[in-house]
């Protein structure tokens, strides 16, 4: 049944946002399909249209016979009170039918300030917050992405996680989930009988379903072990061994997108090894895309969508080996139909600065680097593998070939950081500031932009404990004080959430009900400033017995078992501990991918790297 | 070659060829706001093969002009947009290339060339038509009311509100034409030609709360654009 939101429309802002019919959307018959999917993203139209992850998911599984996915979004808060008030059930975009339609809800957990989200719209959908209270009324709930690396804050409202590339377990999923229909394993109302579903799946490599583990506590942490025979006791996750191509017609969205531009992947995966990177981690190994594929790739989409920027995406661009070759081609390529090709990270090196001369017309905005911390002995701490010397060659390229503006990019709260580090900051933002000015006089403007450190699980960092607020601010204000004069600008990141953000990131099992009532206290997205509620989320914490403080703060013993040792990305427990301690030492791990082998256990968990 | 105009610059663009696109967006396409609307077809152009010209400066942009900007939520039958291009193409081969291209709601209805030196479509349009279709239970009787009151004053002051300020400006000498008529399934319809010129333009949202009527309770469709007679 078609919902009907004609009436809603008029009085939201943005109705574009719930419309669907965009070019390349896909809707496929209902009634032909066996198994329908709806893809959810946590977040509002513009921010879900921009990921490229669940563009790549709703084209793979729409390809197939008998398979259907659809999109959902987050309806932003005015159309929330309107759908409560009138009664209107969370709806897909394609065909506009209430999410509890659909045999599979998978919704993609990229970042803990979307959870409130995420159960926001299970509420919204009609759908009970826990999958204890689910039956066969109800979709499966499915999440992935980021967030299944450590799933429990979300594991009583989630039926399973799939914890990797998403590619092959997702049709591994569905296509189970057809076959058990098939064979008749239903209940009454025709869906795949829920327990058996989950048991059967609990079977695929990198698929984690919470409701087949016993929790108990130990060391201070709720960790799960498994509840039956045949169950992992470590779910290791999904690794596809090539990158496909990038979908070749993309949902371009009718608002404007976050990042509003089509999309190419060109490699997957990062082994740079900075030690606060989960992404670093949790994507190895690196897969590259030949050169031939990527422009092929490139062409078809900017064809197909007619956007005016393409980005070369992937976590560091310029270490794609062929990025040369692939950036001299397409700017050759481009320049009369006006497409612009951009990178969406630079090195810090005067390489990348090159890389972006040969693009000038995506920069016209200024550079943007990421030195993380502002001494050499910092930047050891964190294997950023940046020194002093490329640094200023990256500033000196800059302002050199013209540009007059830079951006730079500091994380503080790191481990060991001291006052000289904060000042190393304003140092370097000086620094730059004067190089500038050789080159281009009075016009150049530096940038400093400085976010907190948010210790992640799975990353070497994942024991260390989060500043304190106050200490936050404290060094705030150090900044404040030092970076001030005509040039020179400084931003940065409200602390308040990153501190939410810490407290989520490494939390078990209880902090899912502290999730739940920050909701109920009416949170949600709280990644907008304009609707982020610390008070509330410090409230629910103590309503559940818990300090927001103490959590994002908590030092855990190298020795303790953490609430995620069930989750695997593959790499051996042991390099994060080798790689903590180096920190500690400030010492440098060299890229493997052009140094010696660390060890990490990607090789030997996938076959090869 | 002389200054900035330069005969070679002057000569590229004297020789653009000039396209005007008759379209119409109904269904969904009717939420899409104006600046959605114009990016959309920067995309439906640059899909279709068109080698769209841009400004100079800056920040060029696409030489991209629609007659008037259509409000959020009101769909239209029969849209006017410009475009000028950096190489000629058929009129006729333009609508078929871009008919596959376009997203659901949003429909070539005719091309046509436009000899150079024409003046621009904001130039020449003088009124637009509107139909509001009421909800069912309207008093069709009490709007037919409304409308002669509408009709009969000197004059309406109304208040706009923009982002930050209220304007007030008179609604009565926007109202070309205004009739309230019933379809063939008994619905109520709303009637109006309104005013668009460079001097003002009437909106529909506008006069039907005049009548006391929510637009946002109306399916409104703007029927057509009334230019004046063309040199």
């Amino acid at each position: 049944m078609m919902i009907d939101i004609d009436r809603l429309l008029p009085r939201v802002t943005k109705p574009a946002r719930y419309i669907g019919g965009e070019l390349n959307s896909v809707r496929k018959s209902w009634e032909a399909c066996t198994v329908r999917l709806a893809l959810a993203f946590p977040d509002v139209y513009e921010v879900g249209m921009s990921n490229l992850g669940l563009q790549i998911l709703y084209h793979l599984v729409n390809r197939e016979e008998g398979l259907l996915a659809e999109r959902v979004y987050s309806p932003w808060t005015d159309m929330e009170a309107l759908m409560r008030a009138r009664r209107v059930p969370l709806f897909s975009l394609e065909s506009r039918r209430s999410v509890v339609d659909f045999d599979i809800l998978g919704i993609s957990l990229s970042m803990e300030l979307t959870y409130t989200n995420v159960l926001n719209m299970l509420d919204l959908a009609g759908i009970p917050l826990l999958s204890a209270e689910r039956d066969e009324r109800y979709p499966v709930v499915l999440a992935g992405g980021s967030g299944a690396y450590n799933p429990e804050p979300m594991a009583p409202f989630i039926d399973l996680f799939a914890v990797g590339d998403g590619e092959e377990v997702l049709l591994d999923l569905l296509r189970l989930y057809g076959r058990m229909r098939a064979a008749g394993v239903v209940a009454r109302d025709g869906r795949v009988r829920k327990e058996q579903f989950l048991r059967e799946a609990a079977r695929l490599e990198g698929v984690y379903v919470p409701s087949l583990y016993l929790v108990g506590e130990r060391a201070g942490s709720l960790v799960p072990t498994p509840a039956e025979p045949g169950v992992p006791e470590i779910v290791v996750a999904r690794r596809v061994s090539s990158i496909g191509p990038s979908p070749a017609r993309p949902v371009v969205p009718h608002l404007e997108a976050v990042h509003d531009r089509a999309m190419v992947e060109v490699q997957r995966g990062c082994t740079r090894g900075c030690r606060f990177c989960q992404a670093g981690i949790i994507y190895r190994p690196v897969r590259e895309r030949p050169a031939e594929d990527v422009l092929e790739n490139a062409a078809e989409i900017v064809r197909n969508t007619g956007y005016d920027e393409l980005a070369l995406v992937s976590l560091s661009t310029a270490d794609y080996s062929e990025v040369e070759e692939v950036v001299k081609r397409l700017a050759g390529l481009y320049p009369s139909e006006r497409v612009k090709v951009s990178l969406p990270s630079l090195r810090v090196d005067s390489f990348s600065v090159k890389l972006a001369g040969a693009l000038r017309e995506a920069y016209g905005g200024g550079l943007t680097f990421a030195p993380e911390a502002g001494t050499q002995r910092l930047r050891d701490v964190i294997n950023k593998g940046v020194t002093e010397e490329d640094i200023e060659s990256a500033l000196e390229a800059a302002f050199a070939s013209g540009w007059s503006a830079v951006k730079l990019y500091f994380m503080i709260g790191l481990p060991t950081e001291k006052e000289e580090d904060i000042d190393g900051i304003a140092r370097l933002a000086y620094r730059a500031r004067d190089i500038g000015r050789r080159h281009v006089g009075n016009r150049a403007q530096v940038k400093v932009s400085v976010g907190t450190l948010v210790p992640k699980p799975q990353s070497p960092f994942q024991w260390f404990g989060q500043d304190g607020l106050d200490r936050i601010r404290e060094k705030l204000t150090r900044l404040q004080r030092g970076i001030r004069g005509p040039g020179l600008s400084l931003s940065w990141h409200d602390p308040e959430s990153s501190v939410l953000e810490a407290a989520l990131a490494r939390g078990d099992r209880r902090v899912a009900m502290v999730i739940r009532r920050a909701w109920s206290l009416g949170c949600r997205f709280d990644a907008w400033a304009e609707h982020f509620q610390f008070d509330r989320w410090r409230e629910a914490f103590a309503q559940e017995g818990m300090d927001i403080h103490a959590e994002a703060e908590k030092e855990i013993p190298l020795d303790a078992p953490l609430p995620w040792d069930h989750i695997s990305a593959g790499v051996d427990k042991r390099f994060l501990v080798r790689e903590h301690q180096r920190a500690l030492s400030a010492e440098l791990s060299p890229d493997c991918r052009w140094g010696k082998c660390l060890a990490c256990g990607v090789r030997s968990s996938y076959g090869g790297c | 070659m002389p200054g900035l105009w330069g005969s070679e610059q002057l000569r590229r663009v004297l020789t653009l060829q000039r396209l005007r696109i008759c379209f119409a967006r109904r269904g969904g396409a009717r939420y899409l706001s104006h600046l959605e609307l114009m990016r959309l077809w920067e995309r439906a152009l640059r899909r279709a093969g068109l080698r769209v010209a841009h400004s100079h400066g800056y920040n060029p942009h696409p030489k991209l002009s629609f007659a008037a900007a259509l409000p959020v939520g009101v769909a239209g039958d029969a849209e006017l947009l410009e475009v000028q291009l950096e190489s000629s193409r058929e009129p006729a081969q333009v609508a078929h290339d871009l008919a596959p291209r376009l997203p659901e709601g949003v429909e070539v209805m005719s091309v046509e060339e436009v000899p150079p030196g024409a003046p621009v479509l904001q130039r020449i349009l003088r009124a637009a038509e509107y139909v509001a279709l009421c909800p069912s239970e309207t008093d069709g009787e009490r709007l037919r009311h409304e409308a002669e009151r509408l009709l009969s004053a000197s004059s309406l002051p109304r208040e706009r509100r923009t982002e930050d300020r209220v304007r007030t400006y008179d609604l009565r000498p926007l109202i070309q034409r205004l009739e309230v008529v019933q379809d063939e399934a008994g619905r109520v319809q709303v009637k109006m030609q309104l005013r668009a010129d460079t001097q003002g333009a009437g909106r529909p949202d506008e006069v039907l709360r005049e009548m006391g009527i929510d637009p946002a309770d109306c399916d409104i469709t703007r029927t057509r654009l009334l230019l004046a007679e063309e040199e």
